[in-house]
């Protein structure tokens, strides 16, 4: 009946389709889509089916894979902590005040995020490498060779984490409500304290993910590493790196440091969802009291 | 900078394979090449392409990387023609087919590379940590000789890094960021900023002899290709060409 009547008025009829598309997804959608997840998938099983059960545990506990863990635990950490520190007056700048080159800045600070990590590798290498300006001041001045070291590695690793920090708390920072800021200016908060005590507090479930973020992208770095700071067990070898060197050699270790990396991965993943998609308006009103407390 | 990882390097190899595949005529060769092959191959496809073995639209391809991450490449299924490892032992873990005997084209030798413009720094040195020194990664042939190297001079190296492949260790040594490195003469003929020093007569042990196999792959798409390009590496130009690069003879 309602076809009958969609024949005689085409905008009826165009509804109607409408509305059946609704409820069936359209053929070329699903399969597109589900290409798009095999993608992801296939990959992801390929590793699993190759992984050496039976010997994992022992695998992980070998010297050379605690070593690997060791190095990536601290310069990781080490990354994340310098990218907060500098990260979020870096995001509060680009996001609350007016200077020239604003706009150019946040773009180059953001490139690490798209540039390839080899050559971020190379760049920190031309720039704090030994035949560099600052590279030779740093050598004949303290003896410090940034290369080849575990500095080296975690200047490398915060180079590549930083922009998802900045990203993350600039965003949320310029999403805030000025209102709040303009009441604590007006009852005569500085504006080093406005930022302590009202603009910190509002977005901490931002800078919660925007830390997390880096320091994940900080565990997983590779490209900017092995090009930096070469690849030294027990100094500059980090998981992934051990992994790269575990393929040609043992490679069920190889495939062992990557389930573990794969459940690492997961895991952050986890963490963010609760962050980025919290439960109804709970944790925003949570946010809230607390500014007003 | 040539660092990939080897998931990049699976990729590439992966898509040099895709290459051959959209051509049946057989008119791509995949020479699956060791790094420090990489220049002297990129000739010699040219002048195979060029060379009346070939038949004309003959296109070589070089995937180059270190010789047990194309083996690696190759047992994990990316179809190549040629294989070219620095060493033989990496023929010996090769699970893809082979079709006859490896041929040995080339030959190297390890070497200390320094900076020209520097003072020269010899194997004996290598226990100094006050220096900033290189080898290659256990796992690829140049550090394999390293470490038997290091062995023959009784030198208990103080490294700075293992590096996955020779030229990405050169190219460390040629900028500076190390003060040497173990590399293959080769590596220092081909750049200008690097200079040499010979191993002692001490260390000259046969365990030490770089030789450079050419094996046809079972999984060839085009046999007869891949006979050519091996038989033509035999040949007065090919040869001519090797020894310009600083290789030997066999």
């Amino acid at each position: 009946m309602n076809d009958e009547h969609a024949d005689r008025r085409p905008t009826r009829r165009a509804s109607s389709r409408s509305r059946r598309a609704a409820n069936r997804p359209p053929a070329v959608l699903i399969v597109l889509g589900s290409l798009g997840a095999l993608i992801v998938l296939v990959p992801l099983v390929g590793l699993l089916g190759r992984a050496p059960w039976g010997s994992l545990l022992e695998r992980l506990g070998d010297d050379a894979v605690l070593e690997a863990l060791r190095i990536s635990l601290i310069t990781s950490v080490a990354a994340a902590a310098i990218a907060t520190v500098v990260g979020v007056p870096l995001a509060w700048l680009l996001a609350r005040t007016q200077f020239p080159g604003r706009r150019l800045l946040r773009a180059v600070v953001t490139l690490p995020m798209v540039l390839p990590p080899v050559v971020g590798g190379a760049a920190l290498l031309f720039a704090f490498g030994r035949r560099s300006p600052v590279g030779e001041f740093l050598d004949e001045q303290f003896g410090i060779v940034l290369p080849f070291s575990t500095t080296g590695v975690i200047i490398a690793n915060t180079f590549v984490a930083l922009p998802f920090l900045v990203v993350t708390v600039e965003g949320a920072i310029a999403a805030l409500d000025g209102r709040h800021e303009s009441a604590a200016a007006t009852l005569g908060a500085s504006r080093l304290t406005v930022f302590r005590r009202v603009v910190l507090p509002m977005i901490r479930p931002s800078l919660v993910a925007g830390i997390v973020l880096a320091w994940a992208r900080a565990f997983g770095e590779f490209g900017a590493t092995i090009t930096f700071a070469g690849n030294l067990p027990g100094r500059t070898q980090t998981l992934p790196l051990a992994v790269f060197a575990e393929l040609d050699g043992e490679r069920d270790t190889a495939i062992a440091i990557s389930l573990l990396m794969v459940a690492v991965s997961i895991g952050v993943l986890v963490t963010l969802r609760e962050r980025w998609w919290p439960t109804g308006a709970t944790r925003e009103g949570a946010g809230r009291t607390e500014v007003d407390r | 900078m040539r660092r990939v990882g080897v998931a990049a390097a699976i990729t590439i190899g992966t898509l040099v394979s895709a290459c051959g595949d959209t051509s049946d005529s057989g008119a791509t060769l995949r020479v699956f090449a060791a790094a420090s092959l990489s220049d002297l191959m990129t000739d010699l496809a040219t002048a195979f392409e060029t060379s009346d073995v070939a038949t004309d639209g003959v296109d070589v391809v070089v995937n180059a990387a270190g010789s047990s991450t194309l083996r690696l490449q190759l047992d994990e299924g990316a179809n190549g023609d040629v294989f070219t490892p620095a060493n033989t032992e990496q023929l010996l873990l090769l699970d893809a087919g082979t079709v006859g005997e490896p041929v040995v084209f080339a030959t190297n030798r390890l070497v200390s590379a320094h900076r020209a413009d520097e003072p020269p720094i010899g194997i004996e040195r290598y226990g100094d940590s006050g220096l900033v020194l290189g080898a290659c990664a256990p796992s690829v042939p140049c550090g394999a000789f390293a470490a038997v190297a290091f062995d023959a001079a009784g030198v208990e190296p103080s490294l700075d890094t293992q590096e996955p492949d020779v030229r990405s260790l050169a190219s460390k040594v040629a900028e500076g960021e190390l003060d040497a490195g173990l590399v293959y003469v080769t590596d220092v003929l081909a750049d200008t900023r690097l200079a040499a020093v010979e191993l002692p007569s001490s260390v000259d042990v046969q365990e030490l002899d770089v030789v450079y196999p050419i094996v046809q792959l079972a999984d060839a798409a085009s046999p007869e290709l891949a006979g050519a390009f091996v038989e033509f590496l035999g040949t007065d130009t090919a040869r001519s060409i090797i020894a310009a690069h600083g290789f030997g003879l066999p």
